[in-house]
């Protein structure tokens, strides 16, 4: 019997399960295994709250990416208190948690890059990753220098929304 | 130069790309320019969150992952699982329900309006603000939220207790009650309590009706007259 229950599923499914399992393909160190668990828990929460997909899709979408990514972060704290109870081992120097953040932080901005279209990636490769000028990126991509100074923009542009969707502004 | 002529360089300008003629060109014309020096600010952090990536990651696009094919079926397993669980559930709920009717069943906290952001409490979903339908000191916000026994319900009421406003000058502070309504056209009081003027306080109750069966939630006076009101948007 497919219930609206199921429907509801299905549609949240087909709708977000897409740039969700990719997004936890990379907070999860491309660990496929816990990738799905990760989802699938995260899926399972916003059918729960039917609430939460009455609004808007880029909501619904910012919504699911802070669930997963919580649900990645609490993980990481119950191995870490956990392991801690056991071995008792010394501090690291740094709080291991402030370095556990800036791990996923560093995977969400990849993710958000990652998704960037390959022309804005490139602009991004050779002005900042190379330390090229605008004159010297035009040579090497073949493009007059406006076209690089205009895709620089618009490629900042574009990961500052993806990373307002994930949840990091910057 | 017209701003046309910087209007696109600001990311240039924040990746450090820019020669040093047109660095200084742009920042004379930041100077001067609202919208190029806004336009500057909002992609000023991005550099930094830049490096924290591997170059590796824009040279080669990662191959695409599809979903996995077990995905799907887990979920509508979950989905399952999770109706027979609540069907057990609500039948429990509904009998303890019974033991409870006219307690009034409400769990207190309490916290100051200039408190920052302490613990937080159980997660709940966003509340949404009760429209007013009385005159009354009260406001509150109502979130609700779907449990395998029913469903939650958490009110945060403010007391807008003017020592100035002549018209709330009570020797006791009121009481109110929250009621929910359902679409088979029950109504039950799901929590009393007093106000705290200039206070800010946060309280939970929960019912056996299941969410979607919810149709509004009003505030009421101890009298019965409605104060506030949401109405639940029709699935």
């Amino acid at each position: 019997m497919a219930s609206s229950e199921d429907q509801l599923m299905q549609a949240l499914h087909d709708e977000h399960a897409a740039a969700l399992w990719s997004y936890c393909v990379r907070l999860t160190g491309t660990d496929r295994a816990r990738a799905q668990d990760v989802c699938q828990e995260t899926l399972l929460r916003a059918w729960q709250h039917p609430e939460v997909l009455s609004r808007p899709p880029a909501t619904i979408r910012r919504w699911l990416f802070t669930v997963a990514r919580n649900i990645v972060i609490d993980e990481w704290r119950s191995r870490r208190a956990h392991r801690e109870t056991v071995t008792a081992d010394p501090p690291d120097q740094l709080p291991e948690h402030e370095e556990a953040d800036q791990l996923l932080q560093s995977w969400v901005v990849a993710e958000a890059v990652s998704r960037l279209s390959t022309d804005h990636r490139r602009v991004l490769y050779e002005c900042y990753f190379q330390g090229r000028s605008v004159a010297d990126a035009a040579r090497r991509l073949e493009l007059p220098e406006g076209t690089v100074k205009s895709r620089t923009h618009y490629a900042l542009r574009a990961l500052r929304l993806a990373l307002e969707e994930m949840g990091v502004t910057s | 130069m017209s701003h046309e002529e910087f209007a696109h360089a600001d990311g240039a300008y924040v990746l450090g790309a820019l020669s040093i003629d047109e660095r200084r060109t742009f920042e004379e014309h930041l100077h001067t320019c609202e919208d190029c020096a806004r336009s500057v600010r909002e992609l000023a952090g991005l550099p930094g969150l830049l490096s924290q990536v591997d170059p590796a990651v824009l040279e080669t696009p990662p191959g695409l992952s599809p979903v996995p094919e077990t995905l799907l079926p887990r979920l509508l397993q979950e989905v399952r699982r999770s109706r027979r669980r609540r069907v057990r559930w609500v039948a429990a709920a509904s009998a303890a329900a019974v033991l409870l009717a006219g307690v009034g069943v409400a769990a207190w906290t309490q916290r100051d309006d200039t408190a920052g952001t302490g613990p937080s409490v159980a997660a709940m979903p966003p509340e949404q603000d009760m429209e007013q339908v009385g005159q009354d000191v009260v406001e509150a916000s109502l979130g609700l939220e779907s449990v395998a026994w029913g469903t939650r319900l958490q009110l945060t009421c403010r007391y807008t207790s003017d020592a100035d406003d002549a018209a709330y000058s009570p020797s006791a502070p009121p009481s109110y009650a929250l009621v929910v309504h359902t679409r088979d056209g029950r109504t039950e009081q799901v929590a009393t309590w007093k106000a705290v003027p200039g206070r800010t306080t946060t309280l939970s109750a929960a019912t056996a009706s299941e969410r979607s069966d919810i149709t509004s939630v009003d505030v009421t006076t101890m009298s019965g007259d409605r104060v506030l009101e949401l109405t639940m948007e029709v699935s």
